[in-house]
């Protein structure tokens, strides 16, 4: 799981800079494979970067997995290789002095003891340590003398690609960094524990190895000078634990007094020296109970720890709640899924600047009522008349209702009009000009000559039938579109109450 | 059975686009007051992973509505032939450029799509529009039409008696202003226009709905992120001898005020990124007014909390630390705990409520000097930027994808928020607190995005 966790925050990481809906995408058609066996969030997540580790570059979980892992086997070849080299050292006999009772307990007990001390310091719980101030010091002060730490040691000499992308998505003060060091401390705990078992068993196999390969005779001696009944009580206290079951393993009274070395005159002359080697069932239980024993509880504890905050981490861990929408929310798209076709331009547009109105110089008007504008015939005519202040001689219809061959009899009509009288098309001005104008337009021309005056009248309209004048923005929409005919005598006259324009 | 299809058709100009662009919050959709910018059918399909559940066609404008009716009444057979007279007539026109726009606007239609039919609810209705409503008639599709009031809506009745008498189905519906329970509900409205069309649309609803929680809480994590970040930057530089102290300490406070405005319009990006808005244009005080809005009092007091506000607000942060002494006291402290870190609190709410950073002139631990600027201790600064933060999500959110033009943030937001719920209120200044007091682990960071998520949901609600 530590390679998957690695895996998830080196990914999280890659992540961060990349738009969100690619990675919504991409999420959901690797969820859509996963279906439909992986619905718990861890089971989601771990499926979720194994379907990544297939597409995605290189993600470097495994490989220190496999790299975590060999360095605990080095750890432990290295507890091994100590505890045997301990042991031969404190069991050294070489028939001058026997070994030394005190000398075995104090490293093989009293040592050990003292250093679950500090272990038991760093393995405290953060709410705790934070109480005490400065104990958070002392927590990682002390974390740095785990044999644990020769696991970032050796991490120092890993290839570049595995170790980049592991420190940039650790790096210090990261808040993955923060929620990774729950994890990271029981990764380095882990590892020490396994060295102290190898430690200790190491020691046991050299012990045992020199007790049945060598005679072995042990004494106590110390400059202390305790009372052997005192020693008595020490030794029935330390094998309390197994005197019951294993009684030759607690050393009677009488063993005590008579292996009692003197740096003068060695042993009591009244030793029987075949007691000499009965000492050994005590210290190897003490080495067990004392040394073995915690430390594989403690291997236990710590194994425990390091799995609940794995899967602590993969619920917790700052930015997963993100990767868990994207993998469980739809995509939704409703987006076009092409670009738009950009509309024609017209070059006239550019070309053709907006001319002044040409001058009403017709002397009469026919008036076309375009699209149904909604104003009586005789109205429309007596309003035209009044702003432009000429003769209207008629009033016609095209567009809007009328049919195709009613606009082809307006048209032939109006070319039959007086050729000095102009025609006059008032059209709504919030409409636009559609191509049906356009092509009324046309036909126009066509049949009435180029000369004559064709103005084209924009308006608004009030509820009364009164017209009104059009919107800027109307007016600009229709002017724009009849440039685009470049006829120049077609005007585009906005209605205006005044006449002036 | 194919998924639904809408072809979005009617008059040039009249808002099919912006229509388009609401419906499928897609602001690429070119919106201009010209007539004819739509020359070719697009669509836009609501996919949900990949799968269609429906899709709308942006339509030209009709151009020569009356030339097609009299073709199609030349080639008139009875009424139930109507359909394949249309269809005649795109196979008949196809390519000539004097129809092109009817074709293209009425093939999705021959080909099942149901019909849109969009009318400007501003202006008057006119007799030019009884060719283009015939036409869609004679397809014998599905149809409903929206009038959509580009400006005073002056003229709906006459339009719904107009309509009425073409289409069964009349609705007012403003492509700029609708908000999403409006969109919402006329997606639903679609799913009545075909019995076989329902089931897919209220999918498509629900997906979306979800979305929109979903865009919710992204906005929330990015401002959360956003406020984290600033709440905890941090700008530092050694000081050489060379370097004047002044010149240096307003070189970076410049620094640090630089981080926080880019980090705050890298929140802003977020959220608009997140509505799937690419285009605003937008206008905010900050940006160009920085040292008398971000940082100075007066903006605590229009953006943040009044000073008495300040003094509450850390009275219940204080409150809360202090009873958490008392409750691990087992309440021995007879709440003495609460009241003291009550008082502590409201003071350090009225000291701090002016200073924004500070800078430092710290050793450096193998010899000179550097100075330090921020990470920022002032206890209204989170209110401050979150209150701007939920002023930008309240109209980004609510903004339609039709709506062009610069989004103006006020320099009062609060005029323009609804009043914070007591709950939320007290929740954010907890969330606050320890992001302020550094302690921005994953609970916080949720927790924030979680209760910035309410505000937005009960804000969505207003």
């Amino acid at each position: 799981m530590l390679a998957d966790l690695i895996d998830l925050v080196v990914q999280m990481q890659r992540d961060a800079g990349r738009p969100e809906v690619a990675l919504h995408r991409r999420d959901r058609a690797l969820v859509a494979a996963l279906r439909p066996h992986a619905r718990e969030t861890r089971s989601l997540l771990l499926a979720w970067i194994d379907a990544l580790r297939r597409t995605e570059a290189h993600l470097p979980g495994r490989a220190l997995g496999a790299i975590y892992r060999l360095q605990i086997v080095i750890l432990v070849l290295l507890g091994l290789v100590a505890g045997w080299v301990a042991a031969a050292a404190v069991y050294s006999y070489d028939g001058s002095r026997p070994v030394n009772v005190v000398q075995v307990l104090a490293v093989f007990v009293g040592a050990q003891l003292l250093l679950l001390l500090p272990l038991g310091v760093v393995m405290l719980p953060q709410r705790l340590t934070h109480l005490v101030p400065g104990f958070v010091a002392v927590q990682e002060a002390l974390a740095w003398f785990s044999p644990g730490q020769l696991v970032r040691l050796l991490a120092r000499w890993l290839p570049q690609g595995i170790r980049q992308p592991l420190t940039s998505a650790t790096r210090s003060g990261s808040l993955q960094t923060r929620q990774l060091g729950g994890v990271q401390k029981w990764a380095i705990l882990f590892p020490a524990q396994a060295f102290a078992i190898a430690f200790n068993l190491g020691a046991l196999a050299g012990c045992l190895y020199l007790i049945t390969f060598s005679d072995l005779a042990f004494a106590w001696s110390t400059t202390l000078e305790p009372d052997p009944e005192q020693v008595h009580r020490l030794t029935g206290i330390l094998s309390a634990p197994w005197a019951r079951f294993v009684p030759d393993a607690a050393p009677p009274l009488d063993l005590i007094r008579e292996t009692l070395y003197y740096r003068q005159t060695g042993v009591s002359d009244l030793s029987d020296p075949s007691r000499w080697g009965q000492w050994w069932p005590f210290l190897v239980a003490s080495m067990i109970t004392y040394g073995l024993l915690p430390r594989l509880a403690l291997l236990a504890l710590a194994g425990g720890q390091l799995h609940r905050s794995l899967r602590r981490a993969f619920a917790e861990i700052p930015g997963v709640t993100l990767v868990l929408d994207r993998l469980t929310c739809e995509l939704v798209s409703t987006q076009a899924t092409s670009p738009e076709v950009p509309a024609p331009t017209n070059s006239a547009d550019q070309t053709l600047t907006s001319a002044s109105p040409t001058p009403l110089d017709a002397g009469e008007l026919t008036v076309v009522n375009w699209s149904g504008l909604e104003v009586a015939d005789e109205s429309l005519a007596l309003q035209c008349q009044a702003a432009w202040s000429r003769q209207i001689i008629g009033v016609r219809h095209a567009g809007g209702r009328s049919s195709i061959s009613e606009d082809e009899e307006t048209v032939a009509a109006l070319a039959a009009s007086p050729p000095s009288s102009g025609i006059a098309l008032v059209v709504k001005a919030w409409e636009p000009p559609v191509m049906e104008l356009i092509d009324f337009l046309r036909d126009l021309r066509q049949s009435a000559g180029s000369r004559r005056l064709i103005i084209v009248a924009p308006t608004g309209i009030q509820a009364t039938g009164q017209l009104t004048p059009p919107q800027p923005a109307d007016l600009a929409q229709w002017e724009k579109r009849l440039r685009r005919l470049q006829d120049p005598a077609l005007s585009v006259r906005p209605w205006s109450q005044g006449g002036a324009s | 059975m194919s998924e639904p299809v809408f072809a979005v058709v009617g008059h040039p100009n009249k808002g099919k686009s912006s229509i388009v662009s609401t419906l499928a919050s897609d602001d690429s959709v070119s919106i201009s007051p010209e007539p004819g910018t739509t020359t070719r059918c697009r669509r836009f399909p609501m996919t949900v992973d990949g799968e269609e559940l429906y899709a709308l066609v942006d339509t030209p404008g009709f151009q020569r509505a009356r030339r097609v009716l009299h073709w199609m009444r030349q080639h008139e057979t009875t009424a139930d032939r109507h359909a394949e007279v249309v269809r005649r007539f795109v196979e008949t026109h196809r390519g000539e450029e004097v129809f092109a726009e009817e074709c293209e606007l009425l093939q999705p239609i021959i080909d099942g799509a149901g019909i849109l039919y969009v009318v400007d609810g501003s202006v008057p209705f006119g007799e030019e529009y009884e060719p283009e409503m015939e036409i869609l008639r004679w397809t014998g599709q599905p149809s409903m039409a929206l009038i959509n009031p580009i400006g005073p809506a002056d003229y709906i009745g006459p339009w719904k008696a107009a309509l009425g008498q073409y289409f069964k189905v009349v609705r007012v519906f403003d492509a700029v202003m609708a908000e999403f329970e409006k969109r919402i509900d006329l997606l639903r409205a679609f799913g009545q226009l075909q019995e076989e069309w329902r089931e897919s649309l209220e999918r498509a609803v629900r997906c979306l709905q979800h979305d929109r929680e979903r865009q919710r809480r992204f906005a929330a994590r990015a401002i959360a992120d956003g406020l984290a970040s600033m709440l905890s930057l941090q700008v530092e530089e050694k000081l050489t001898s060379r370097d004047k102290f002044d010149s240096l300490r307003s070189e970076i406070e410049a620094r640090f005020q630089e981080g926080l405005r880019s980090l705050e319009q890298r929140c802003r990006d977020e959220v608009e990124t997140v509505y799937s808005h690419r285009r605003i244009d937008r206008r905010e005080a900050a940006l160009t007014q920085l040292d008398e809005d971000l940082f100075a009092e007066k903006t605590w007091l229009v953006f943040g909390l009044r000073k008495r506000e300040l003094m509450a607000t850390g009275a219940m942060g204080g409150a809360a630390s202090g009873a958490v002494v008392d409750a691990q006291l087992g309440g021995m402290s007879f709440l003495l705990g609460a009241a003291l870190g009550a008082g502590i609190g409201a003071a350090l709410g009225w000291w701090t409520a002016d200073r924004l950073v500070k800078v430092r002139l710290l050793d450096i631990p193998l010899g000179g000097k550097k100075l330090v600027a921020g990470p920022t201790r002032n206890r209204s600064f989170p209110h401050v930027v979150f209150n701007r933060a939920r002023h930008h999500h309240f109209l980004v959110a609510r903004r339609n994808h039709s709506l062009r033009g610069e989004l103006a943030l006020s320099e009062h937001p609060d005029d323009a928020l609804p009043p914070l719920s007591k709950n939320h209120r007290s929740e954010l200044e907890r969330r606050f607190e320890q992001l302020r007091k550094g302690s921005e682990g994953p609970d916080t960071l949720e927790g924030l995005v979680d209760v910035i998520a309410a505000v937005f949901s009960a804000d969505e609600k207003e």
